[in-house]
């Protein structure tokens, strides 16, 4: 029985040693059934499947780019409950004061209704409408569903007369200090072995009247293979009646991007028209057409995001 | 809120730990099923649970390797409990499997031909068997952490152990044999 136990260790003692990629030779001692075991036990180690490269490099991306889902979500979550905790702090705690609370507001609202439809003005409509409210009546009836998505009705803002500034909810991942005035846009590609997550860093951005905006792209190869893209133009869109005020060509060639290597393309955008003539204030859309990414004999698609800048009146 | 620098840091974290953890989660679950395919699309479904849950992993309950192991092995047995059972590999199949390779190097197809004939035998041999080996060579966990993961003594570890890899060794001699 001892010896059958010391067998036992002997296997188990050696079994351990090569796991962890030492040298083992069994003792003289040792019977030839644990012997031959230790070199079965051996084999089995060597028979081992691997994962291939392939797939190591695609489930990486694939829970890469659920961790950023993870990551917009959270970041979401934390502004909606931001945002219930400043109601629940904002409301009183008693059922009579709420009913209170609630019924005034509510009033307010049919108030807000009765004068926007006339009823408190002789002349009625909708006279003194700026630009920024016909502008986005027409966007979102006529434009794709692009821009339906990105603006929402109600989030419109009036700002001072002759201004035309929509607030629009940030793209995810977005940074939350958007519309600084006159930061540089940044779109991020980040382009995996076999898919590519974009970002917008910033959105709703604000440009100065007369001033250059540029369009930075920055592109991130974290495959492990270097990969070709073909950026096309970009088209940059007024107003619906406007339509496209301006093209930024095409890149020639397509530009190789090594793995890890950061590629900034900088598009610039004098705020003129076609013409060269400088357009006037309002909302304008950079549409990038679809970029093609090339690596081996594959080949895939990105369609980004389109980018808003909002050109603001001159100061007087 | 996170920062952007704490999540970079959970970032990180996570590929660190798919590295390191990825090719003992795949040779374990490889052990455990019959073709490279169940292996992949289970060892992504492994994956997938814990990013989904890696908020809720505690290091001070248990080390990542006890954890995703657990996840593994519970991905294992729902793979079988919806498949009602662990179809029974046969000889003549996978050596029909390894026949279709012949474009291979030699030695590329005669470490085939014993993979697939260890999965037989492996196939042979008890669940608790089949799990102790497929842990110890394939997560390649020390007795105890066996112990733990299974609820067995170390000692009962050992010695399941040393039976089962001389069940599997005289399966495969025979099989070779025969």
């Amino acid at each position: 029985m001892d010896k059958e136990r010391n067998e036992e260790q002997e296997f188990l003692k050696d079994v351990d040693r090569f796991l962890n990629g030492e040298e083992v030779t069994p003792d003289e001692g040792t019977n030839e059934d644990t012997r031959s075991a230790i070199e079965f036990a051996r084999k089995l180690t060597e028979l081992r499947a691997e994962p291939s490269p392939e797939f190591q490099e695609s489930l990486k991306s694939k829970l890469l780019r659920k961790l950023t889902e993870q990551e917009v979500a959270a970041r979401e979550k934390v502004g909606a409950n931001w945002l219930r905790d400043f109601m629940d702090r904002l409301m009183p705690q008693s059922p009579v004061w709420r009913t209170a609370v609630v019924t005034v507001a509510i009033l307010m609202v049919a108030t807000g209704v009765m004068w926007r439809t006339g009823m408190f003005t002789p002349t009625g409509g909708l006279e003194g409408e700026t630009l920024n409210g016909r502008f986005s009546e027409e966007t979102f009836d006529d434009e794709s569903q692009k821009w339906n998505g990105m603006a929402v009705a109600g989030e419109q803002e009036e700002e001072e007369e002759g201004e035309a500034v929509v607030n629009i909810p940030p793209w995810p991942g977005a940074e939350d200090d958007a519309s600084i005035f006159g930061e540089e846009l940044q779109l991020e590609i980040e382009i995996t072995a076999i898919e590519a997550i974009t970002r917008l860093a910033g959105a709703g951005f604000t440009a100065p009247y007369g001033d250059e905006v540029t369009l930075t792209l920055v592109f991130t190869n974290t495959g492990s293979e270097p990969i070709t893209i073909d950026m096309p133009q970009i088209t940059i869109a007024g107003a619906p009646e406007i339509g496209i005020v301006y093209t930024l060509s095409a890149v020639d060639d397509p530009v190789e991007l090594i793995p890890s290597e950061p590629l900034h393309m900088l598009f610039v955008w004098e705020q003129q028209d076609s013409t060269g003539a400088q357009v006037t204030p309002g909302v304008y859309i950079f549409n990038i057409g679809t970029i093609t990414i090339t690596r081996g004999d594959d080949t895939f698609e990105i369609v980004p995001p389109s980018v808003e800048v909002t050109v603001v009146e001159p100061q007087q | 809120m996170s920062t952007a620098s704490e999540e970079r840091g959970a970032r990180e974290i996570f590929v660190e730990l798919y590295e390191e953890f990825l090719p003992k989660v795949f040779r374990y679950i490889r052990y455990r099923v019959n073709s490279e395919q169940e292996t992949e699309d289970l060892t992504s479904v492994v994956f997938e649970k814990a990013l989904v849950n890696f908020e809720k992993y505690s290091r001070d309950k248990a080390s990542f390797s006890t954890w995703i192991f657990s996840i593994a092995r519970n991905t294992v047995i729902d793979h079988y409990r919806t498949q009602a059972r662990r179809p029974a590999l046969s000889l003549e199949k996978a050596e029909i499997e390894a026949s279709s390779n012949e474009l291979l190097p030699d030695d590329v197809i005669v470490k085939m031909e014993e993979r697939e004939k260890l999965q037989v035998c492996l196939s042979r041999l008890s669940p608790e068997e089949q799990e102790i080996i497929a842990l110890k060579f394939g997560s390649e966990m020390n007795n105890r952490q066996i112990a733990r993961t299974m609820g067995l003594s170390e000692s009962n570890v050992g010695t399941k152990l040393y039976r089962a890899v001389r069940k599997l060794r005289d399966s495969f001699q025979e099989t070779d044999n025969g």
